[in-house]
């Protein structure tokens, strides 16, 4: 009954914070948005800089790293937006490797998405350090590279094949804050692509920073977080949700919001499962994009711990 | 009925390509009767109110109770009254709505006829433009007359009320009538003038119409014209045009060339103290480019005889097939001509012209929905001239219109009339109409990824798609995700049955170029079939 209760606080303040998020403005950026997003992170919105504590922190916050006690393999594929009627498919992967070390934690991931004449991959290195009794700092670098067919007509003309690449460096903070309850809350600073790194061929166009601040609670039954994003001076907000229902699978459910913005933008809600098993961790992830007509993307991701 | 014009003969050029009149009114002096007056400068106005007419007769009045109140038919006897059936009747009202706003400076309160004493000791006469808030003109607290006749400062109103702010607690209070009484512009009128001999006894080329008019906030002036052959308008007139409402220069979309054209004004105003003037008006005419021109649209039943059994008239929906469009020249004292336009209902492609059978060489349109037909040179005698094309169509009916025009003088195109003077010579009968306005598997993506660089080479990506069922205009909306779903750029247009295209330059909705990366389209559709289609499009630079 105590974790109905739970669950049910959980999702008003999933929807409470979606209805916050709905006044907020959103910038449109695109290009590695979506690379090395994980399953677990996506059933939560994307609201997983603090949670991030196995090889999803590569990309969450590298910080995360130095959580990590085991070594770690993680597989993450996913389908993103199935059924649209013009295009090609979209696929998006990603492998990630964790072990830690004497000093601290390190992180190993590829990632890669593509879809037919389109594909952009990413090389992520990432080192997590427990600095004191509270504090994890963690660093991350990140070669991204994309490349595009160039489009030929009937008549015969071509433009050239294209291709981009640039290296982003990412800094991550990450401190218990204060006790209450039976829980602890949690607290996480996130700066990604802090160089702005130029992709584009020609040079001028560079990925925008981000900057993530995260708080979680998490106690036994339950992992909540909400993540407010920066980018180009607007803000994003993420929320989501886990609940723990442990049982001989561990099985967790999770929820998620992103809130997107003002005039005419929509949002996204997602959900998911995660299963474990000895070793084995097994995710699902369904995120469905409010203002596109499309089915919603599916995500599935393995991971061994040893 | 009288109208004094002044025709001005300006000569624009000289010699073969005709001479350019512009006939001009600039003066509606004399009476015009009806609702529509003349002012002091000539100009044309909306007409005033008469101050004897009861603006309240016939319309809705009701009492404090809702109930209607027979004040306002016109009849002062006892069964037609209003009667507050007690006599404390303190603070009972009457109201009428006038149905729209009026300049209102005087009511009058009738009492039954043969009656003396069931009127209002005291009143207050208030008004509204709202039903909502009343403002009180007149209060009357000891009222001796039976008959109540005020009169108040000028105000705009379109509610009546007349409360009662006496009583004697012996009597009723009845009233047979409330006459409410004003000034100012009427709402609304429009006036027929009469036909103007604009050829002075010879057929002309009918060119742009300008006006200049006054026209304060809350008035608008829309003008609407038809031709015609004979001096009383007749079955062989063509129809009022749709009203134009802007005097900058419209070119008339009339038969022509004609001798005789009637306009008509239509005035408005929402507010009675304000009204629009036409001032001056202008139309530009010009010798004909022939004296007749009428074509016929026909199926080219000698390339698509096998393609389906229909008539020449009429096309399957959504295929593409073959037409000619034969236009008979009869040239007469016509100037002559080297263009001819059609206005195609699709986009079309010209396979070849013939002029009296015989093939021209040329390069002709392709893909077009407004083709020109140039002629190596102009064409000054009678003569057959067939086009023939190709086309998909998409609607119940499809129309081609057309035009031939001298480019020496291209501002003035001669619209060329249907064949035997029946309209249906210039429309295709679409047959098997289709089931869906957009076929999603002909719909394309080009050039997909495109490379929005400014090197001109694909440089902006192109939307093309076939809509069907939509007869009129309907919105369209492109819009333009990143991966996460966030909107980066919304296109809206209006857009109707055929070939159509909407284009995305790879700018942002702030008009910054996106950085590369896979981008989501999803276009909509209002076509209350809740009609969309989504799909990916790439930007590499």
């Amino acid at each position: 009954m105590l974790r109905m209760r739970g669950f049910e606080l959980m999702y008003r303040v999933i929807l409470l914070a979606t209805l916050l998020a709905l006044g907020l403005q959103s910038p449109a950026r695109a290009a590695f948005e979506t690379l090395g997003q994980s399953t677990q992170a996506s059933a939560m919105a994307g609201a997983y800089a603090v949670h991030a504590a196995d090889a999803t922190a590569l990309w969450y916050n590298p910080a995360g790293l130095a959580q990590t006690g085991q070594r770690q393999v993680l597989l993450d594929y996913a389908r993103l937006f199935p059924g649209l009627d013009v295009g090609p498919d979209i696929n998006s992967w990603s492998l990630g490797y964790v072990q830690h070390l004497a000093g601290g934690t390190v992180g190993l991931g590829l990632a890669g998405l593509s879809a037919d004449f389109y594909s952009e991959n990413a090389l992520a290195l990432g080192y997590g350090l427990q600095v004191g009794s509270r504090l994890q700092v963690g660093l991350g670098l990140r070669f991204l590279s994309w490349s595009a067919d160039g489009y030929r007509d009937p008549s015969g003309a071509r433009d050239p094949d294209r291709s981009g690449s640039g290296l982003g460096v990412d800094l991550g903070l990450r401190a218990p804050l204060v006790r209450w309850r039976e829980g602890l809350f949690s607290a996480a600073f996130v700066g990604q692509n802090l160089n702005e790194p130029d992709i584009s061929e020609g040079g001028g166009t560079g990925i925008p920073r981000h900057l993530v601040l995260g708080l979680a609670y998490d106690d036994a039954v339950y992992g909540l977080e909400a993540n407010m994003v920066w980018v180009d001076g607007d803000q994003r907000l993420r929320v989501g949700g886990e609940y723990k229902m442990g049982g001989r699978y561990d099985v967790r459910l999770r929820l998620g919001a992103s809130g997107l913005a003002g005039d005419g933008a929509g949002g996204q809600v997602d959900g998911g499962l995660g299963l474990k098993r000895g070793s084995w961790l097994l995710n699902y992830a369904y995120g469905y994009a409010a203002e596109i007509d499309a089915d919603g993307s599916q995500r599935f991701s393995l991971a061994y711990q040893f | 009925m009288m109208i004094r014009h002044i025709l001005l003969a300006l000569l624009v050029g000289a010699g073969a390509a005709g001479a350019q009149n512009t006939f001009t009114v600039e003066d509606w002096t004399e009476e015009v009767g009806g609702d529509v007056q003349v002012d002091s400068t000539g100009a044309l106005v909306l007409g005033r109110v008469n101050p004897e007419d009861n603006l309240a007769l016939q319309k809705p009045a009701v009492d404090h109770t809702g109930q209607t109140a027979r004040v306002t038919d016109g009849n002062f006897t006892r069964n037609s009254a209003w009667n507050s059936l007690t006599s404390g009747a303190f603070n009972f009202f009457v109201q009428v709505d006038l149905e729209e706003p009026r300049l209102v400076d005087r009511v009058v309160v009738a009492p039954v006829r043969d009656n003396d004493i069931d009127f209002m000791k005291g009143y207050s006469i208030q008004t509204s433009t709202d039903n909502i808030v009343f403002s009180e003109q007149v209060l009357n607290t000891r009222n001796l007359n039976n008959l109540i006749d005020t009169t108040f400062a000028p105000v705009t109103a379109r509610y009546i009320r007349v409360q009662v702010k006496a009583i004697d607690r012996v009597h009723n209070v009845q009233m047979s009538e409330l006459e409410v009484y004003g000034g100012g512009f009427l709402s609304a009128n429009t006036v027929g003038l009469p036909v103007l001999d604009i050829g002075e006894g010879v057929a002309k080329n009918l060119g742009q119409v300008s006006w200049t008019a006054d026209t304060p906030e809350g008035t608008s002036l829309t003008l609407q014209f038809r031709s015609g052959s004979t001096a009383s308008p007749d079955g062989s007139w063509s129809d009022w045009t749709e009203p134009i409402d802007s005097g900058a220069g419209v070119l008339l979309d009339l038969p022509e060339p004609r001798r005789y054209l009637q306009y008509q004004v239509n005035l408005q105003t929402s507010d009675p103290g304000l009204a629009p003037r036409l001032q001056l008006l202008e139309i530009d005419l010009d010798e004909p480019l022939a004296d007749g021109v009428s074509a016929e649209v026909v199926r080219d039943t000698a390339l698509d005889e096998a393609a389906d059994s229909l008539a020449v008239d009429e096309a399957p929906v959504g295929q593409a097939r073959n037409f000619l469009y034969r236009a008979q020249v009869n040239m007469g004292a016509g100037t002559g001509f080297d263009v001819l336009r059609l206005g195609m209902p699709n986009r079309a492609t010209v396979n070849f012209v013939r002029l009296d059978g015989q093939n021209l060489d040329g390069q002709w349109p392709t893909g077009e929905q407004i083709v020109d037909i140039v002629l190596d040179q102009s064409l000054n005698q009678d003569a057959l001239i067939e086009i023939g094309f190709s086309i998909v169509l998409f609607d119940e009916r499809n129309v081609f219109s057309g035009q031939v025009l001298d480019q020496n003088r291209p501002n003035n195109p001669q619209v060329i009339a249907p064949g035997d003077g029946r309209d249906e010579s210039l429309a295709v009968f679409g047959v098997g109409l289709l089931e869906r306005v957009l076929d999603k598997g002909a719909f394309s993506v080009t050039p997909n990824p495109f490379s929005p660089d400014g090197d001109q080479l694909f440089d902006r990506v192109q939307f093309s798609y076939e809509l069907a069922k939509l007869s009129i205009e309907r919105p369209v909306s492109l819009r333009i995700f990143d991966l996460t779903g966030r909107p980066v750029r919304r296109i809206d247009t209006m857009q109707k049955s055929g070939a159509q295209i909407v284009e995305w330059d790879g700018m942002d909705q702030e008009g910054e170029i996106v950085p590369p990366g896979l981008y989501l389209f999803q276009l909509d559709i209002d076509s209350g079939e809740g009609v969309s289609v989504n799909g990916t499009v790439g930007v590499s630079y």
